[in-house]
């Protein structure tokens, strides 16, 4: 069965949550394994844009993959699911 | 360099739908531009907010028209490759009210989503397949192509994973079944595969949700980061020093090493028949070795990262290209 109407598969939103976590006897048993969390600012996050004549990825008027310093990550969020070059675009390693 | 599909060139023949800020796009997208290969780069968010879709039912059976946004687009019968790699969700103008959005994504997602879908060119991959490929869907094809998956239960109920766990020898993992990115109280977090103590094992809140509980595979030899385009395997042991990435490598990324490999033929062919059963042209898959030399299939990402792994960026990124430009898998 096509999931796909449904569940479309495309990034997370930027947007932060500020809901503050429920007693503990309805918080799923799952959420148990969170760990690393540290404050997150959407605001804080670098503004990508597209190069105009190539189509490729931007900061601050420089092409990422062009940019050692910020290149290196080579992906928006990592597969640990950490952040990489303060942008956070996608949910993680899986679009699910 | 201009690229070809920039304002007034050439017809993209490949449309790349992602964020504006996807470095890992830009490893292929580079390469197509110096190949001259007509490309748009767009994002589904643009749409129907900022960018818009006209198609017409031709009697061939097919959607003829044309999409747009910020004075590009494309013309969906000149398309031939549709890299379907991290966009957002779409988005829609201000001032609705809750009930007008629902409105409005409804016929979006079926109007302008379904039109897209319809493009028959070659999809990397098409959404269908991505949306289909769930934890459950993408192990049960694994066992069924004669891959390894260590015993794996979903459950809701507490007692099934007592039982499970003294079945399977007493050492459980529990793994998230979607992103292992957390947001709430306005922190980010993260949940990679956890030990399940006997102690939790008939822990309550297991029977609010879903929860997969898996045997640990305790003899780890070593963990292979695999990606396959099209027919090609591509594949990086990853080694993880003494600490928690030895659970689970993603929990500690920045100590990582990596190196190339290859997965012996006979799981190499059952990986491509278990991505041929999912509908998939492209994903990343991770393996766990043991001791033993079983190959155990841990996860598939459809639209999984994979630029990240020097050793095999360069080749990843020239098969990606290959696949785009040609509309074939080789």
């Amino acid at each position: 069965m096509p999931l796909a109407l449904d569940h479309l598969p495309v990034s997370a939103s930027l947007d932060a949550d500020h809901t503050p976590a429920g007693p503990l006897s309805s918080r799923p048993y799952g959420l148990d394994a969170v760990t690393g969390a540290k404050p997150y600012d959407p605001a804080r996050l670098a503004v990508a844009t597209l190069c105009p004549d190539t189509q490729l990825s931007m900061v601050d008027g420089r092409l990422i993959v062009d940019c050692p310093e910020l290149g290196v990550t080579s992906s928006n969020t990592e597969s640990d699911g950490n952040s990489a070059i303060a942008v956070d675009h996608d949910e993680s390693d899986d679009v699910k | 360099m201009m690229n070809a599909g920039t304002r007034g060139a050439a017809a993209p023949r490949v449309l790349v739908l992602t964020t504006a800020m996807d470095p890992t796009a830009d490893q292929v997208l580079r390469e197509l531009n110096t190949r001259g290969v007509p490309f748009w780069r767009t994002d589904l968010a643009a749409f129907p907010a900022l960018g818009g879709i006209t198609a017409e039912l031709r009697s061939g059976g097919y959607w003829d028209g044309r999409l747009e946004h910020d004075g590009r687009g494309a013309d969906l019968g000149e398309v031939r490759a549709v890299w379907w790699r991290k966009p957002r969700d779409f988005s829609y103008a201000e001032g609705m009210t809750a009930p007008e959005r629902e409105f409005a994504t409804s016929q979006t997602r079926r109007g302008l989503g379904g039109v897209l879908g319809s493009i028959p060119a070659i999809w990397v991959n098409h959404p269908s397949a991505i949306a289909d490929c769930t934890k459950p869907r993408e192990l049960a094809a694994a066992r069924a192509a004669g891959l390894d998956v260590p015993e794996t239960l979903i459950t809701t109920d507490p007692a099934a994973v007592a039982e499970f766990g003294e079945r399977v020898g007493g050492r459980i993992i529990t793994k998230v079944m979607g992103s292992i990115v957390h947001k709430e109280a306005g922190t980010r977090g993260q949940m990679f595969a956890r030990r399940v103590p006997r102690a939790q094992w008939s822990d309550p809140r297991i029977s609010l949700a879903p929860h997969l509980f898996q045997r640990e595979v305790t003899d780890k030899r070593v963990e292979l980061r695999v990606t396959v385009v099209g027919e090609q395997l591509f594949t990086a042991a990853i080694h993880a020093p003494p600490g928690a990435g030895l659970l689970d490598w993603r929990a500690d990324s920045r100590h990582l090493a990596y190196s190339r490999t290859e997965l012996p033929p006979h799981i190499a062919e059952r990986t491509l028949d278990m991505l041929h059963d999912l509908g998939l042209i492209f994903a990343t898959l991770d393996f766990i070795v043991d001791a033993d030399g079983t190959h155990y299939l841990i996860d598939v990402n459809s639209c999984g990262q994979w630029a990240w792994i020097p050793q095999t960026r360069e080749p990843i990124t020239q098969a990606l290209a290959d696949l785009l430009q040609t509309g074939t898998p080789s």
